[in-house]
């Protein structure tokens, strides 16, 4: 039925409207269960516009799970999901930005195409890109300085341009909320700043992003808020009420270990990860 | 020269070769075009066994209705979309895809086979469904290839950008809200349409090769997809012109023909491609085939 409406949704390009009221994300009592087992254990909390959060916590925490339940892949076994307002089944404003292992960079597309396909779900079936969906593309490249690129085979790119491309992909698609998986992984410093240039300009955009990441120094420097994460929320707020001792050993306990120097408590290594959780 | 040109007209002066020929093409140039997809989304084997899967079907209209072509066509279709659901729901268990994609195919396939058995002229029967009988084709034969034939390819062009979402990030298709069930079931209809537009031409046997092996050559030539799909189309239209006069000069079975001409051309793509092709690895890293992933 809902697969139905969709097709309906295609023909008549409806999407949802937005209450601009509400919190553009509202997450109310979210669990989930695999084969009975917990992944995720009554998540609430709020984002307001235009803010960057980061997810923190040890592998298996549910970060992976946690995105896919904000965009509508994953029913939860409880609670509910809200965008400005209303469920995000009918939203077409949210995007998640894949973790690089997860895509097949010999696909034969370019960068041009790969941004072309966010524009997929506002153009609706048996129609063709125009000259604003060009324009649209365009324009996304060129914030996230690709569009000297937009020919390139996308699996000749450097792994911090092609963040970059599937950043511009969100922007085509006129995300206003974005997940993205890891997207500092595996990136050198350099291009890890190219893509904080980026999310700052997004920042500007009143574009929200919520962003899972390992490293804690970068989540608590460059956020504006820290959730940690453990199939519970352990804390969420500034850095210095959710990184404390007790706290990281509460969310990263057997993984990460806590030891006492004189100049204070020290935290020694996120065993962690290049190969991200699912 | 005029040899040359007699060469090319003479097995036009047999109408079955005439009518065979159009089959053979139309055939090519839809089944690489719907493969291109097979290869994309790696369901090659997916595609192998459907074309097996086809047969009880086959089987089934032929007991009951001759070589009545429109009753084998709904026959194959309808044990086509069978099999593909009972992968579908095999695999939903605690059952991995490619094994309920064993289990399925031998099964249908074995089904097929015992009930054609049944009939007496049983090995001549088989032998056209299992390898194809191309110059058997009838004029409503064309008709019906060129028609169902002619919708695989406006679906796809129809949903082309739709197709490519879902091929490339499964992901942006949900999160885009496309209907991602229906676009899945509405590719798997094309996929067997298609198998059962080319039982007549190479069989269920060696159906795979007219879906994979075109679109895989083209993938080592070009990094787009519309050219990959045009260029697939292209080799799969040559493979069946060039397997025909192969047949029919050789004195071998054409179905084979076909396949053996699209495998020869994978050959060449494999080794000569300009940008991928293991000839130039050798000449670049000296060594010939790749050793790291990407």
């Amino acid at each position: 039925m809902e697969e139905l409406q969709r097709v309906g949704v295609l023909y008549t390009s409806k999407h949802a409207k937005h209450d601009m009221s509400q919190p553009i994300l509202a997450l109310k009592d979210i669990s989930v269960r695999f084969n009975g087992a917990p992944a995720l254990d009554k998540i609430s909390f709020e984002l307001n516009r235009g803010e960057r959060v980061a997810i923190v916590g040890p592998n298996g925490a549910g970060k992976s799970t946690l995105f896919n339940v904000i965009s509508g892949m994953l029913h939860p076994n409880r609670g509910r999901v809200d965008i400005y307002g209303r469920k995000p089944g009918r939203h077409i404003c949210i995007a998640y930005v894949p973790q690089r292992s997860q895509v097949d960079w010999r696909f034969p597309v370019n960068v041009s195409d790969v941004v072309m396909m966010g524009r997929v779900g506002k153009l609706g079936l048996f129609k063709w890109p125009k000259r604003k969906d060009w324009e649209v593309a365009h324009q996304s490249l060129e914030l996230v300085g690709m569009d000297h690129l937009s020919k390139r085979q996308i699996g000749e790119l450097s792994g911090g341009q092609q963040q970059r491309v599937f950043i511009a992909r969100a922007l085509a698609q006129e995300a206003e909320l974005m997940l993205m998986d890891e997207p500092l992984t595996g990136l050198d410093a350099q291009s890890q700043e190219s893509i904080f240039e980026i999310l700052d300009k997004l920042r500007r955009r009143d574009v929200t992003i919520l962003v899972s990441t390992h490293d804690l120094n970068q989540a608590a420097e460059r956020f504006d808020r820290l959730m940690l994460l453990n199939r519970q929320i352990i804390g969420f707020g500034q850095a210095d009420e959710v990184f404390t001792p007790e706290l990281l050993n509460q969310a990263y306990s057997g993984q990460m270990r806590l030891i006492e120097t004189p100049a204070g408590a020290m935290f020694l290594g996120d065993t962690c990860c290049s190969h991200g959780e699912r | 020269m005029t040899d040359l040109i007699n060469l090319l007209l003479d097995p036009l002066g047999y109408e079955f070769m005439v009518r065979g020929l159009i089959a053979a093409l139309m055939v090519g140039i839809v089944s690489a075009v719907i493969g291109t997809y097979i290869v994309l989304r790696g369901m090659a084997l997916f595609g192998n066994a459907l074309a097996h899967a086809i047969l009880p079907g086959v089987a089934v209209a032929y007991l009951l209705g001759g070589n009545n072509q429109s009753w084998l066509f709904v026959g194959g279709l309808t044990a086509g979309v069978i099999t593909s659901l009972g992968i579908g729901a095999i695999s939903k268990g605690n059952i991995k895809q490619d094994t309920a994609i064993g289990v399925m195919f031998t099964g249908m396939f074995a089904l097929g086979i015992a009930l054609i058995s049944t009939v007496r002229s049983y090995t001549v029967d088989l032998t056209h469904f299992l390898f194809g009988d191309v110059l058997g084709v009838s004029n409503s034969d064309l008709w019906l290839i060129g028609v169902f034939g002619g919708l695989v390819i406006l679906t796809v062009l129809a949903f082309y950008k739709e197709f490519l979402v879902l091929s490339f990030d499964p992901i942006l298709s949900k999160t885009l809200r496309l209907p991602a069930a229906f676009l899945n079931y509405l590719m798997l209809l094309l996929i067997a349409i298609t198998i059962v537009l080319s039982l007549q031409t190479v069989g269920v046997a060696l159906m795979s090769a007219m879906l994979v092996t075109p679109a895989a050559s083209a993938s080592l030539l070009t990094r787009r997809l519309p050219i990959m799909m045009a260029l697939a189309a292209t080799i799969g239209a040559l493979s069946a012109i060039f397997g025909l006069y192969l047949s029919f000069y050789v004195n071998i079975a054409s179905g084979p023909a076909i396949v053996l001409v699209t495998t020869f051309f994978f050959l060449l793509a494999f080794i000569f491609s300009p940008s991928q092709g293991a000839l130039r690895r050798f000449l670049v890293s000296g060594s010939w085939f790749q050793v790291s992933g990407s």
